[in-house]
């Protein structure tokens, strides 16, 4: 199958493989992650407590690489990896969105 | 942006959950009449875009982080509905995989950054560009000034409700002796806490990722710009 669009997926590809720099730029200037998204053991460290309903639904799923990974490797896998499953994904939502169209209304845009 | 689980309430989650529901099958019902399967391999990569630049996060030296999400991007070349459905499944996979967002907060995230982000972004993006979008040839930096104008204002109305989401949590849901059961920063603690951050800089970020991207796209393929007729 060729590729279309090569400089667009290359260009996606070099993004993917600078994001190592998404973590080392905050530690670098010492900034904290995003606001308001803390567990709930960091949410006590801060406040003082964490409310009873945070708590228990804050575990509720334990992500296979929660926090994409750890370290900078961890991280750029991870990028590479949520590359492949999230383009996979789109691929094949778009694929079967479409899929009917093109079977039989293919003549629909030919007609006009 | 990403709200993790616990933070919201189930009268908020679920509301949110039913609402996104229902905006995906709109999506599907309108993406099937025009969509082709041709342009799987771009929905694939405008996803893959947005999935990628969520992870560079930007400081505030000495505070929190943020990062841009391509709303505007993939809604200036995929059209608003399919990257409403790009965003949404690069969302998914933060929660899932990644553990970036919660599950049961997946609906309200959904609806903050790929619809109200893409659809506000777009909205304004319309306004300005006029036909500059499908003209193409010499109305290029009309439609990057729209563009870039689209990008600061979608990643602001995203923010700013999921600054309302959270700041009602306090107000909606009490526990015994009051206390919040869920998020329990008030609104005039979450209002500012999003908004400086995305106002002063995480805005201008998403901006700098537009241009510059749909610059190259302009230059590139020009023919990828979403006309409303072209997909």
């Amino acid at each position: 199958m060729r590729l279309k669009r090569k400089n667009l997926w290359t260009a996606l590809l070099i993004l993917a493989l600078l994001t190592p720099l998404g973590i080392w730029v905050p530690r670098f200037f010492g900034a904290e992650g995003a606001w308001g998204e803390w567990s709930w053991r960091e949410l006590e460290r801060l406040t003082g407590y964490a409310p009873a309903g945070l708590k228990r639904l804050n575990g509720l799923w334990k992500a296979p690489a929660a926090g994409y990974g750890k370290g900078y490797l961890g991280y750029l896998a991870s990028a590479l990896a949520g590359v492949l499953i999230v383009a996979a994904l789109s691929f094949a939502v778009g694929k079967l969105i479409a899929g009917r169209r093109d079977l039989n209304a293919g003549k629909r845009t030919r007609k006009k | 942006m990403h709200i993790p689980d616990g933070y919201l309430g189930p009268e908020t989650y679920g509301s949110f959950w039913a609402a996104m529901l229902a905006l995906l099958y709109v999506a599907g019902r309108k993406l099937k009449k025009t969509l082709k399967a041709s342009d799987a391999p771009l929905l694939a990569l405008g996803a893959a875009a947005s999935f990628v630049v969520m992870m560079f996060n930007v400081p505030i030296a000495g505070g929190t982080s943020g990062h841009a999400t391509g709303a505007m991007l993939l809604a200036a070349v995929l059209g608003p509905w399919a990257a409403f459905v790009c965003m949404s499944i690069a969302l998914a996979v933060q929660a899932l995989v990644f553990g970036d967002g919660g599950i049961t907060s997946y609906g309200a995230n959904c609806f903050n950054m790929a619809f109200a982000g893409v659809f506000s972004a777009w909205a304004l993006y319309r306004l300005l560009a006029g036909r500059a979008a499908r003209a193409g040839k010499g109305k290029n930096k009309r439609t990057l000034f729209a563009a870039g104008c689209g990008a600061y204002f979608g990643i602001n109305v995203a923010a700013f409700l999921t600054a309302l989401e959270l700041g009602i949590q306090p107000i909606l849901e009490r526990g015994a002796g009051g206390r919040p059961l869920y998020n329990p920063f008030p609104l005039k603690v979450t209002i500012p806490a999003l908004m400086a951050g995305h106002l002063t800089l995480f805005g201008f970020v998403e901006v700098a990722f537009t241009v510059l991207g749909l610059a190259y796209i302009l230059k590139s393929h020009p023919e990828l710009v979403y006309t409303g007729e072209n997909r």
